[in-house]
C-alpha cells in the first residue's frame, strides 16, 4: 500500500453484522483509528443496529471533542462543533441515507472523501431512485458537488449497472462479507420443521407478500418462521423474539431452512448462518446466491414446486439429498471469506488514497460568492405584516453581518402597489425588488426545471414564479416567503422558507377547502417553515401535517418606537381606551359589543372605546354576516353609542400619538398568532387587557409584557375586566416593561437565531 | 522551423451562413492573428456544406488560403443538393419556366382546393386517381427529401384500403406540403431532418479526422456538437457560456423544444468534453466546475482581446480636418443604419437625419441582455429627468414580445430605436456618434465587448457591475464611476445620468485604462490558445504557464 499517513475514518452506520466485517476489513488494510456512532434513530428500520463503543479506544483525538462526536446524531444533523471536529481529525466518512438530510448536511459540512456505503436494495429500487425519492433532483447534484471526493461504495460488483451515471461512475468496489466464516457443524435436524426467516410481518407489506407466499406454498408442511416480529403475529408457527440459546438450538434441529430471495442485488445473513452451522439451504434460482454458487448446487431450486419437492424429500429424510446439500453449499461462503474480500478493499482504498492528498488540497472556489437571499412579500400586505416581513429582513441581514458572513437580502414586494415611504424604514443594505407573478404552463416549467440542473417531474399543470423582469430572482440562492398564501404551486427551482404565521383556518371558516389545500402544499415543499409561537408550530405539525424538524420556532421581531411628540390629546380632558381590530371574523366584534354595553350600563364604564384598524370607520354599519348585529347592539345602548369612536385607520405617528395617551389597550380577538399591538402598547407604556389565548400568552412571556387577561368567549368577563382596567389604570401602567427590558427583543438582540435557522437552508 | 499542426472542429448544419454568426466572425479574427504564427498550421475540419462559405469567410478576412488546410467531405449530401436547388428556385425572383409553372400550378392548385381535394379522395372508389394523385405526390416528395413522410404516406394510400384513408390524414399531409413549401428553414421536419444530416456527416469527418495523425491537438470554437469528443487527439472545447442555465425562466419561457434540443447537446458536449476553455474565471468557476463538477485543472481562461472599431471607420489622406471627416462619415453611416430600425415608421421618420442625441447599446435581445431594465431607466430619464437623448439598440424587439411590449406600452416608439443588422462600419458609427455607450447585461461570458468597442471610438461607457467585468476592470475608482447594479433600474438611471453630466471626465479616466487594455490584441489570445494546445498535446499539465491575462 501507498506509504501515506494512516488516516482516520468515521463509520456512520450502526448495522452491527457489517460494523464487524467493515471494521474488520479497515484494520487489515492499516486503518486502526475509527468512530463508530452512538445515537441512532428511534425508528423501525433500525432493527438490527447497535452501538459499539469498542472503538473508541484506539482513537487518538482529544476526549473532549470525542465526546461531541459520540453526542452527535449523525443521521440528523449534527452541530457545527461536531463537523469541524469530523473535518479536522477524519479523512474518509462512510455514511447511508435513511433520511435525505444526510446528504445535504454531509455536502455542507464535510470536507474529506464521502462513501455511500451501499448493500443492495430490492429489485424495486436503485440508490438513485432512493435519494431522487427523499431530495429530489437536487441530490444529484449534490452528489456531483462533491465530485471525486465521493464514492459509491458498493458491497457487490454488479450494483452500479442499475444506477445513474453520477452514482455508477464514481463506484467502488468495498465487498461485504462474514467476518467468521469458520464451519462449525453442529446441526443435527432432528426436528422435521422448514425454517424460515421472515421479519417484520406485523408492519412491513414486502415482508407480508413474501411470507403469504411462503404460506401458499408450502401448505400442509411443518414449520418455523424466524426473525424479528416488532409486532407480534397471530400465526403460532412465527417464533418473535427468541433468546439466543433457543435460537441456537433452532439452527441446530431444524431440518431445513428455505431462503425465498430472488432478489439480484440484496442478500440476508441468515442463509450464511445456515451454512456455517451445516444446515441444508434449500434456496430459489435467480437471486444473488446464484452469483456466489453458479447454478448447479443441489440446493437451487428453479421454481416453487421444486422447492417443495426437495423440501419435501429433506423432511422425509432423503439424508442422501440432505448430505449433497450440505456438501456442495459451503462453496457459498468463499465470496463472504475476510480473506477473499480484503484484496478488493485494498485496491479501492489505494484509489481513495490517491485522491486523498489532492482532496485536502481542494480548493475553495477562486470567486468570492455572495449569498443572496431574497424575502418575497407574496400578496399586498401592510401593516403589521409588512413591518413584520421587513423586521424578518433586517434580521437575516444583521444576522449575517454579525456572523461575518457576506449575504445580500433582496426585499421583493408587488410591483405598483407601494410608495417609496413604505419602505423607508428597511436600512440602504436591503435592497427593494419589485416584481409580479408569472404563471408558467407545464411545459414551460418543465424547461426551466432542466436549464437549472433539475429534471424533476412536475405534477401540476401551472406554476407560479415572481418575475422582475430580470432573471425571476433565479440569482438568489434561497428564498424566504412571507405567510403561505399561495393558491398557485411555487415553481420548485430554488429552495424557499416559508414564514407562517397563523393557522387560522383551522378554528374560523375563512377559506375554502381547496385554498388551505393550496396553502398547505406550500409548506410541505419548504425547505423550513417558520413561525413565531409555540401555538402556531403546533398547528403546523398537527394540522399541515409537517414535519416537526422542519418547523422552527423563532421570537417575535418588533420594532423600537420613539415617543411622539404633541398634545392633540388631553388625557384628562378625554380619558379613553384603544381597542385595535379590523372586519375579520376572528377579531370577535359581537362579544366586544355585549362587552362594552355591560361595561358603560352595569359597570358604569368612564373610559371612552376609540376603536382603530383598516375599514373600522364603519364598523357598526358594515353588511358583513358576521358584523350586522352591531347595528342592534348599538342601537339598543345609548351610553355605548355616546362612548364608541370609530376613528378608522389612522396614520402610524398619530396612532402612537393616540395609543400613548390612551389609559390601555384591549385586544378583543378570540384567536390568532398573537398581536404585535400589546407589544407595541408597551413601548410607550400603556398597559393592555388581552383575551386569553395560548398565542398571547406566549407573547406575554416572551415580552414580560404583565397582560391582563379575560375570557373572548365570555361578554361579563369581559366587562369586568375593562372596569377593572379602568380602575387600575395607573397602577397597571407601573408593571408594563421598561423600554430597556423590550429593547432585549429587539431585532438586533434576536438577530442571531434567526440567521441560524436561514442558514441551515443556505 | 518546424511546423505543428492543430485542428479547428466546425459542425454547423446546413444553410447557416458562417459570416452571419458570431462564433464565424470570432473565428476570422482567431485565423488572422494566427497567421502571424510561422511554427502553427491549422487544418479547419467541417462538413461538406460549410467549405464555400468557410472560404469566403477567409477571403473576406484576407486570410491567405493556402496557409490554411480544410479537411471536408467531398461531396455534400444528395439531398442537400436537391433542397438547396429546391430553394433556389423558389427564391429566384425569374421568370419561371416550363416545369416551375407546373410546380407552382400544382402549388396553387393544392392551397385553393384542398377542401375539394380531400372530399374527392376520401370519397373515390377509383383505384386510377389514388395513384395518380399519390404519385403526384411522391414526386413533390422526392423532391423535397421527405422520406419519413413518404413511408407514411405509402402505407396509408397503398396498403391500407381506400376507404379507410381518413379525411383527417390526408388534411395533415397536405397543410404539411403547403407549410413546408412556404417556409421550409424554419420548419421542425427540415430542421430534424439537418440534425441527421448533420449527425451523419459528422462521422465522415471524424473518419477523415482519424487518418490525421499530424494533427496533434483539436480546438472546438463552441460547444453544440458533442461529436467533436469522438476525436481521440486532445481535444480544447470553448465554453462561452451557458447561459440557459443561469436564466432557466426566461428562457423556458422565450424558447421553444428545439432551445431545449440544443440546450442538451452543450450540457452533453460538457459533460463528455475533456479540456475546456472559457472567456473567464466566471464560467470557469461558476458554471463548468460548480455547475458540471469539471475538474478546473482541465479548464483555461483565455480573456478577450481589444475589440477596436476604430480601424473600420478611421480616416487617411490629406483631411485637413481628419476628427471632423470622421464624424461626417459616421453621420453617413447612422442615416443608413436608421433604414434598419424595426419600426418602420420612427426609421422613415428619422431617416436623413442624424443629428440627434443619443446612448446606445449593442447587443441582440437575449433574456440574460436585461433590456427591460434599461428601458425602465431611460424612461424614467426621460420624462423625470427630462434627458433629451434617445436610445439605440441593436435587437430586433419581436425576439421579446416583452420587450416590444413595454416599447409600446410606454409610447417609446419614436425615442428607442432598433436597428437590427448593422455592418461593422454601421455599428462602429453608432459607438462613435453616441454620447454614451451603456451596458446593462445580467451575464457574459467574458467582459462585455462594450467596453473596447466604446472607447475605441472615444465615447464613454457605463455598465453593469457583474463578475465578468470586474475580472478585467480592477480600478476601485471606476468601478464607482463606471458601474451600477443591474437588478436596480434606478440605479442604472443615476449612473447614466451621471456619466452624461460628467462623460469628458469619465472618458479620460476610461482611457487611461483602455490604452492598457488594448494592448491584449488577437495576437495574444491566440498565443495563449496555442500554448494551451500545445500544453495538452503534451498532456502535462504542469508545465504551462499561461500569460497573465489582465
Amino acid at each position: 500500500m501507498t506509504a501515506y499517513k494512516k488516516p482516520r475514518v468515521m463509520w456512520l452506520l450502526n448495522h452491527g453484522t457489517a460494523r464487524k466485517f467493515d471494521v474488520a476489513m479497515l484494520k487489515q488494510i492499516g486503518i486502526e483509528e475509527i468512530f463508530l456512532p452512538k445515537k441512532y434513530p428511534d425508528d423501525i428500520s433500525f432493527r438490527s443496529a447497535s452501538v459499539d463503543y469498542s472503538e473508541d479506544v484506539n482513537l487518538t483525538i482529544p476526549a473532549d471533542e470525542l465526546a461531541v462526536l459520540n453526542d452527535a446524531n449523525w443521521y440528523a444533523s449534527p452541530s457545527p462543533e461536531a463537523w469541524d471536529i469530523a473535518n479536522r481529525h477524519f479523512d474518509i466518512l462512510f455514511f447511508i441515507t435513511h433520511f435525505g438530510s444526510i446528504v445535504k448536511n454531509i455536502v455542507d459540512n464535510y470536507k474529506g472523501i464521502v462513501l455511500w456505503r451501499a448493500f443492495g436494495l430490492d429489485r424495486s429500487l436503485t440508490y438513485t431512485k432512493v435519494l431522487n425519492y427523499l431530495i429530489g433532483t437536487r441530490g444529484k447534484n449534490l452528489i456531483k458537488s462533491m465530485g471525486k471526493r465521493f464514492y459509491f461504495a458498493q458491497a457487490y460488483d454488479h450494483l452500479p449497472h442499475i444506477e445513474a451515471d453520477f452514482l455508477s461512475q464514481r463506484a467502488l468496489f468495498l465487498p461485504l462479507g462474514l467476518p467468521d466464516c469458520h464451519i462449525n457443524d453442529t446441526w443435527r435436524g432432528s426436528d422435521p420443521n422448514i425454517f424460515f426467516i421472515c421479519p417484520d410481518l406485523g408492519f412491513n407489506p414486502y415482508y407480508q407478500d413474501i411470507y403469504n407466499q411462503f404460506v401458499k406454498d408450502f401448505k400442509g408442511l411443518s414449520y418455523a418462521v424466524g426473525g424479528a416480529q416488532p409486532i407480534s403475529v397471530a400465526d403460532p408457527n412465527v417464533l418473535g423474539y427468541v433468546p439466543e440459546e433457543v435460537h441456537k438450538r433452532n439452527m441446530r434441529e431444524m431440518r431445513v431452512m428455505f431462503y425465498h430471495s430472488t432478489e439480484p442485488n440484496h442478500i440476508h445473513y441468515h442463509p450464511f448462518e445456515a451454512i456455517k452451522v451445516g444446515m441444508p439451504l434449500v434456496f430459489m434460482a435467480g437471486g444473488m446466491l446464484d452469483r456466489m454458487g453458479g447454478k448447479n448446487l443441489p440446493g437451487r431450486c428453479k421454481n416453487s414446486k421444486e422447492a417443495r419437492y426437495k423440501i419435501e424429500r429433506i423432511l422425509n429424510d432423503d439424508w442422501s439429498l440432505i448430505e449433497d446439500i450440505r456438501e456442495s453449499q459451503v462453496c457459498l461462503l468463499d465470496q463472504m471469506k475476510p480473506e477473499n474480500c480484503v484484496d478488493a478493499w485494498r485496491v479501492g482504498f489505494e484509489s481513495i488514497f490517491s485522491n486523498l492528498e489532492k482532496v485536502k488540497a481542494n480548493q475553495p472556489l477562486p470567486i468570492k460568492e455572495t449569498k443572496r437571499i431574497a424575502v418575497i412579500l407574496p400578496i399586498e400586505y401592510k401593516g403589521g405584516s409588512l413591518r413584520g416581513a421587513k423586521l424578518l429582513a433586517q434580521a437575516i441581514d444583521h444576522g449575517a453581518r454579525q456572523a461575518g458572513k457576506s449575504i445580500e437580502v433582496i426585499f421583493c414586494h408587488l410591483d405598483d402597489y407601494y410608495t417609496d415611504e413604505d419602505f423607508a424604514d428597511l436600512p440602504l443594505s436591503i435592497k427593494r425588488r419589485p416584481y409580479n407573478w408569472r404563471i408558467l404552463n407545464r411545459e414551460e416549467a418543465t424547461r426551466a426545471m432542466i436549464y437549472a440542473g433539475l429534471e424533476e417531474t412536475l405534477k401540476y399543470e401551472k406554476y407560479i414564479v415572481a418575475d422582475d423582469q430580470c432573471n425571476q430572482l433565479m440569482e438568489c440562492d434561497l428564498f424566504v416567503i412571507i405567510s403561505d398564501r399561495l393558491s398557485i404551486p411555487l415553481l420548485p427551482i430554488k429552495p424557499y422558507i416559508v414564514m407562517i404565521y397563523d393557522y387560522l383556518q383551522r378554528y374560523e371558516k375563512i377559506i375554502s377547502a381547496e385554498e388551505n389545500q393550496c396553502f398547505i402544499r406550500i409548506a410541505h415543499f419548504a425547505e423550513r417553515v417558520l413561525v413565531t409561537t409555540e401555538f402556531t408550530r403546533s398547528d403546523a405539525i398537527q394540522f399541515a401535517g409537517l414535519l416537526s424538524e422542519k418547523v422552527i420556532k423563532l421570537p417575535m421581531l418588533t420594532p423600537q418606537f420613539a415617543l411622539q411628540q404633541g398634545n392633540a390629546e388631553n388625557e384628562l380632558a378625554r380619558r379613553y381606551f384603544l381597542w385595535t381590530t379590523n372586519e375579520a371574523i376572528h377579531k370577535n366584534h359581537e362579544n366586544a359589543l355585549k362587552a362594552l354595553s355591560l361595561y358603560y350600563e352595569k359597570y358604569e364604564g368612564q373610559l371612552e372605546c376609540h376603536v382603530t384598524g383598516i375599514n373600522t370607520k364603519n364598523l357598526t354599519k358594515s353588511d358583513l354576516p358576521h358584523l350586522k348585529p352591531l347595528r342592534e347592539i348599538v342601537a339598543q345602548n345609548i351610553p355605548l353609542k355616546r362612548n364608541l369612536k370609530l376613528l378608522g385607520d389612522l396614520t402610524e405617528p398619530y396612532y402612537h400619538l393616540k395609543l400613548q395617551s390612551s389609559q390601555f389597550l384591549w385586544h378583543a380577538g378570540r384567536i390568532d398568532n398573537g398581536t404585535f399591538s400589546v407589544v407595541e402598547a408597551a413601548h410607550f407604556g400603556v398597559p393592555a387587557l388581552s383575551s386569553d389565548y395560548p398565542a398571547m400568552r406566549e407573547i406575554n412571556a416572551q415580552f414580560n409584557l404583565n397582560l391582563n387577561w379575560m375570557d373572548a368567549y365570555n361578554p361579563e368577563d369581559m366587562a369586568i375586566q375593562l372596569k377593572k382596567m379602568e380602575v387600575e389604570a395607573s397602577a397597571l401602567k407601573s408593571r408594563v416593561p421598561s423600554a430597556e427590558s423590550l429593547s432585549s427583543q429587539s431585532v438586533e438582540k434576536l438577530s442571531g437565531v434567526y440567521w441560524k435557522a436561514i442558514k441551515e437552508c443556505l | 522551423m518546424s511546423v505543428k499542426k492543430y485542428g479547428i472542429y466546425l459542425a454547423w448544419q446546413p444553410t447557416i451562413d458562417l459570416r452571419a454568426q458570431g462564433l464565424g466572425r470570432h473565428l476570422a479574427e482567431f485565423l488572422k492573428a494566427a497567421q502571424e504564427r510561422k511554427d502553427v498550421c491549422f487544418v479547419i475540419a467541417c462538413p461538406s456544406w460549410m467549405k464555400p462559405s468557410l472560404i469566403e469567410l477567409l477571403n473576406d478576412a484576407c486570410i491567405q488560403q493556402d496557409y490554411f488546410e480544410i479537411l471536408a467531405p467531398r461531396k455534400k449530401p444528395l439531398l442537400l443538393v436537391a433542397y438547396e436547388r429546391y430553394i433556389k428556385i423558389t427564391t429566384r425572383p425569374k421568370k419561371r419556366n416550363l416545369f416551375q409553372n407546373f410546380y407552382h400550378y400544382i402549388k396553387n392548385l393544392v392551397s385553393s382546393k384542398r377542401s375539394k381535394i380531400e372530399q374527392v379522395i376520401v370519397a373515390t372508389r377509383s383505384k386510377t386517381l389514388v395513384i395518380i394523385v399519390s404519385l403526384l405526390i411522391l414526386f413533390l416528395l422526392l423532391v423535397m427529401g421527405l422520406f419519413g413522410k413518404l413511408f407514411r404516406f405509402v402505407s396509408v394510400v397503398f396498403v391500407a384500403p381506400c376507404r379507410s384513408v381518413t379525411q383527417k390524414t390526408i388534411s395533415t399531409f397536405l397543410s404539411q406540403i403547403e407549410k413546408i413549401t412556404t417556409n421550409p428553414k424554419d420548419d421542425l421536419k427540415i430542421l430534424e431532418f439537418f440534425k441527421i444530416m448533420r449527425k451523419q456527416e459528422a462521422k465522415l469527418i471524424n473518419n477523415l479526422i482519424k487518418a490525421r495523425k499530424d494533427i496533434t491537438a483539436w480546438y472546438c470554437p463552441a460547444a453544440f456538437w458533442p461529436d467533436f469528443n469522438d476525436i481521440k487527439a486532445p481535444r480544447l472545447m470553448c465554453i462561452p457560456d451557458v447561459v440557459l442555465a443561469n436564466f432557466p425562466i426566461s428562457f423556458a419561457c422565450a424558447g421553444t423544444g428545439r432551445m431545449l434540443d440544443s440546450f442538451k447537446q452543450v450540457e452533453k458536449s460538457i459533460e463528455e468534453g475533456e479540456y475546456f476553455v472559457t472567456y473567464s474565471e466566471e464560467i470557469k468557476w461558476g458554471t463548468l466546475s460548480k455547475r458540471y463538477h469539471i475538474d478546473p485543472e482541465k479548464i483555461f481562461v483565455v480573456p478577450h482581446g481589444n475589440n477596436s472599431l476604430n480601424e473600420v471607420i478611421k480616416l487617411s489622406g490629406s483631411l485637413s480636418d481628419n476628427e471632423a471627416a470622421l464624424i461626417a462619415f459616421s453621420h453617413t453611416q447612422l442615416k443608413t443604419a436608421l433604414c434598419k430600425s424595426a419600426y418602420g415608421m420612427n426609421g422613415g421618420l428619422f431617416m436623413g437625419v442624424s443629428n440627434f442625441k443619443f446612448i446606445f447599446y449593442a447587443s441582440q435581445f437575449r433574456p440574460n441582455k436585461n433590456i427591460i431594465s434599461l428601458l425602465k431607466a431611460y424612461d424614467y430619464l426621460l420624462k423625470r429627468r427630462y434627458i433629451p437623448h434617445r436610445l439605440i439598440l441593436t435587437g430586433l424587439p419581436s425576439i421579446l414580445p416583452s420587450i416590444n411590449e413595454y416599447i409600446q406600452t410606454h409610447g417609446l416608439e419614436n425615442d428607442v430605436l432598433c436597428l437590427h443588422g448593422l455592418s461593422t462600419q454601421e455599428l462602429a458609427a453608432c459607438y462613435k456618434l453616441a454620447d454614451l455607450a451603456v451596458n446593462p447585461s445580467l451575464s457574459e461570458g467574458g467582459c462585455p465587448f462594450t467596453f473596447t468597442e466604446a472607447l475605441s471610438v472615444d465615447t464613454p461607457v457605463v455598465m453593469s457591475r457583474i463578475p465578468v467585468t470586474l475580472e478585467v476592470i480592477k480600478d476601485p475608482d471606476l468601478d464607482k464611476e463606471m458601474f451600477f447594479d443591474p437588478y436596480d433600474w434606478k440605479d442604472m438611471a443615476d449612473r447614466i445620468e451621471w456619466a452624461l453630466q460628467n462623460k469628458e471626465a469619465l472618458l479620460a479616466k476610461q482611457k487611461l485604462f483602455y490604452n492598457v487594455l488594448e494592448k491584449r490584441t488577437w495576437k495574444t489570445v491566440v498565443d495563449e490558445y496555442i500554448d494551451i494546445l500545445e500544453h495538452i498535446s503534451n498532456r502535462d499539465l504542469d508545465k504551462i504557464e499561461l500569460k497573465d491575462a489582465a
